[in-house]
């Protein structure tokens, strides 16, 4: 669940996965801006079929924040 | 190739898709498509696009018209103005999108849909559109919505965010339209090789017999019946089929004479290869007796073995796996289609191509038979018909630069819009060949643009399609052109030839015609030079009918 989580997140902010960890953050990527998030929330919800809520979304900030939606 | 995407609604999620594969354009804002497209100096024009993608939401183009008047009057609004646009932009393909406008106001059930009349709307006026522009085409928006459904096509989360309609998948489908498309042509394949026990039909003919075979119009056998009618329609859009089977001839010669579910007929197989003989050898003689390469070939068959054997020996060819449930037969036939045959548009040479691919395994057949290569030729009877290029030549000139790849010694590819702007050039002349044999109209096969000015000829392209190659047809189509350039007073003209991973077929072509070699690069570019005024003769096999002056 991890590896699939972080193969998302660097296909969409196109950072290479080598470079990610559960860790990183919004702040230390340049490409991981507002229009990445959404694609990124977009693609994590139709690939794990879940659902985040849209009131949340703003505390997401780093990858680690997805994986309690995903352990739900 | 540049492509245009616009749209009324946020779509950079579709535009950066597409830019995987093609240069893409998307206007800042999306309130402006309209403005984009009628504007002459806009920043979609200055981008010169050759294809123009419009997505249209329905929901946002209509949402402030309440009763079928009004979106009968917007809608009319719309496409007069984008008559305009085709009209102003001959040389641009556009694809128009219909329309999906799902309904989501709350009335009671008995009340007529607002919604789905004005899809029906739309969909006629583009209809009518289409039929009268050449270059207005739809994009067949809600047959995407379709496949996947309303609820996962678009995501109001993305919407509410960030005024996006598509989900990420909704989007993903489009953007893969949009490179299907985009790519049709390019890498279509040209030959679909089926199996037949299993594949074209349930059971083995040589154990069941003509009575046993699973194929009918209704119940169980009617899932290789419409199987079949899926693949004659793609043979019927210019794919050459054909049948790869270990099986006993004269069996499967009585299924074609007398079984009345046998959808497609003989004559619809250019080649069939029936006999116990490995497959991946047929697959290669096919190859052979088609002049194709075996990248061009798409082999269908129900038996993971030798679906297994033909990827190992003859790894080029194009095997998809088969349903293990038949009764998706069906759709399996419409996949093949998307990924190796679609094409946007087909031209009239592409219908006869079965027709001429035949007519080619014939003359492979008869070359058997003829003591010797010369003989053969002279027996062909072939007449080449070389004439400037007209206007209504241009799209064929433009396929033909796109897609050959082994008699082409430069190897430019060229867009219609390319080719239409040499043909008012004063410095360009494009040169067409048409090639008829006993066997047959090959149609326009070959083409030679030449770049002139004052002093000299050079020659930007020459190329001819394989179906003619190995019949000395370019000795004869070069000497024409050498003496028409003679004729106008030009004493020398200039050739080349541009090495690729594909064209080594013509790599000794002008020394073997008597060409000078002027100049070779360190990546083996040569530059020729031939004096036009001492040409040697060249073996006359083909009668010559130039229509040059015509």
């Amino acid at each position: 669940m991890k590896a699939k989580l972080l193969g998302i997140v660097s296909k969409i902010i196109k950072v290479p996965l080598e470079n990610l960890s559960l860790e990183t953050s919004r702040q230390e990527v340049e490409s991981w801006d507002s229009f990445a998030q959404l694609y990124l929330i977009s693609e994590i919800e139709e690939n794990f079929n879940i659902v985040i809520p849209i009131e949340e979304i703003t505390q997401i900030y780093r990858i680690s924040d997805f994986m309690k939606y995903l352990k739900e | 190739m540049k492509v245009a995407v616009v749209s009324n609604t946020n779509i950079q999620m579709i535009s950066n898709m597409v830019s995987n594969f093609s240069e893409v354009y998307t206007p800042v804002g999306y309130g402006v498509w309209l403005q984009e497209l009628l504007e002459e100096s806009s920043n979609l024009y200055q981008f010169s696009p050759q294809v123009v993608f419009i997505l249209l939401d329905a929901s946002e183009l209509l949402q402030t018209r309440n009763t079928i008047e009004e979106i009968q009057e917007e809608l009319n609004f719309f496409s007069n103005y984008l008559a305009t646009v085709w009209t102003n932009h001959p040389d641009i393909d556009f694809y128009i999108s219909d329309i999906d406008y799902p309904e989501k106001k709350i009335r009671p059930y008995h009340v007529a849909s607002l919604e789905y009349e004005a899809e029906t709307i739309w969909v006629s006026l583009l209809a009518k559109m289409a039929k009268t522009y050449k270059n207005c085409n739809i994009f067949k928006y809600r047959k995407l919505v379709k496949e996947i459904g309303e609820n996962k096509f678009y995501s109001s989360k993305l919407w509410y965010l960030g005024g996006i309609k598509y989900s990420n998948a909704g989007a993903a489908l489009i953007a893969r339209r949009i490179e299907c498309i985009m790519q049709a042509g390019t890498r279509r394949k040209k030959c679909l090789l089926l199996d037949l026990d299993n594949t074209l039909w349930g059971g083995v003919l040589g154990e069941c017999g003509i009575e046993g075979i699973e194929l009918s119009n209704v119940k169980e056998g009617a899932r290789f019946y419409d199987f079949q009618r899926r693949l004659k329609e793609i043979k019927e859009t210019g794919v050459v089929l054909g049948i790869v089977s270990k099986n006993n001839a004269d069996d499967v010669q009585e299924v074609f004479n007398n079984h009345q579910y046998m959808l497609l007929k003989e004559q619809d197989f250019v080649i069939k290869k029936i006999n116990w003989i490995d497959k991946a050898d047929n697959i290669r003689q096919v190859a052979q007796e088609l002049n194709i390469g075996l990248d061009s070939i798409v082999f269908v068959d129900d038996n993971p073995v030798e679906r297994e054997a033909i990827k190992q020996l003859a790894p080029e060819v194009e095997v998809p796996d088969f349903p293990t449930d038949t009764t998706t037969l069906e759709n399996f036939a419409i996949d093949l289609w998307h990924r190796y045959f679609f094409v946007s548009k087909v031209m009239a040479e592409d219908i006869q191509k079965t027709r001429m691919y035949q007519a080619n395994a014939q003359r492979s057949e008869a070359f058997k038979y003829a003591n010797n290569a010369e003989s053969f030729l002279r027996s062909l009877n072939t007449v080449i018909k070389i004439s400037q290029a007209r206007q209504q030549d241009v799209e064929r000139i433009a396929q033909l630069t796109q897609k050959t790849n082994q008699f082409n010694v430069t190897t430019k590819r060229y867009s219609s819009e390319d080719i239409r702007l040499m043909l008012y050039s004063s410095q360009y002349r494009v040169f067409v060949a048409a090639v008829e044999d006993k066997f047959g109209d090959n149609g326009m096969v070959a083409v030679i643009i030449l770049h002139i000015d004052l002093h000299k000829v050079t020659m930007d392209s020459f190329l001819m399609s394989c179906r003619v190659m190995g019949r000395q047809i370019e000795d004869q189509l070069l000497e024409y052109i050498e003496k028409e350039m003679h004729q106008i007073g030009y004493s020398e003209m200039i050739t080349n030839y541009f090495p690729t991973a594909k064209n080594m077929p013509v790599k000794e072509l002008f020394e073997r015609l008597g060409y000078d070699i002027v100049n070779i690069d360190e990546i083996g570019n040569k530059t020729y030079s031939v004096n036009l005024l001492e040409v040697p003769e060249r073996v006359q096999y083909a009668q010559v009918v130039g229509m040059v002056g015509e």
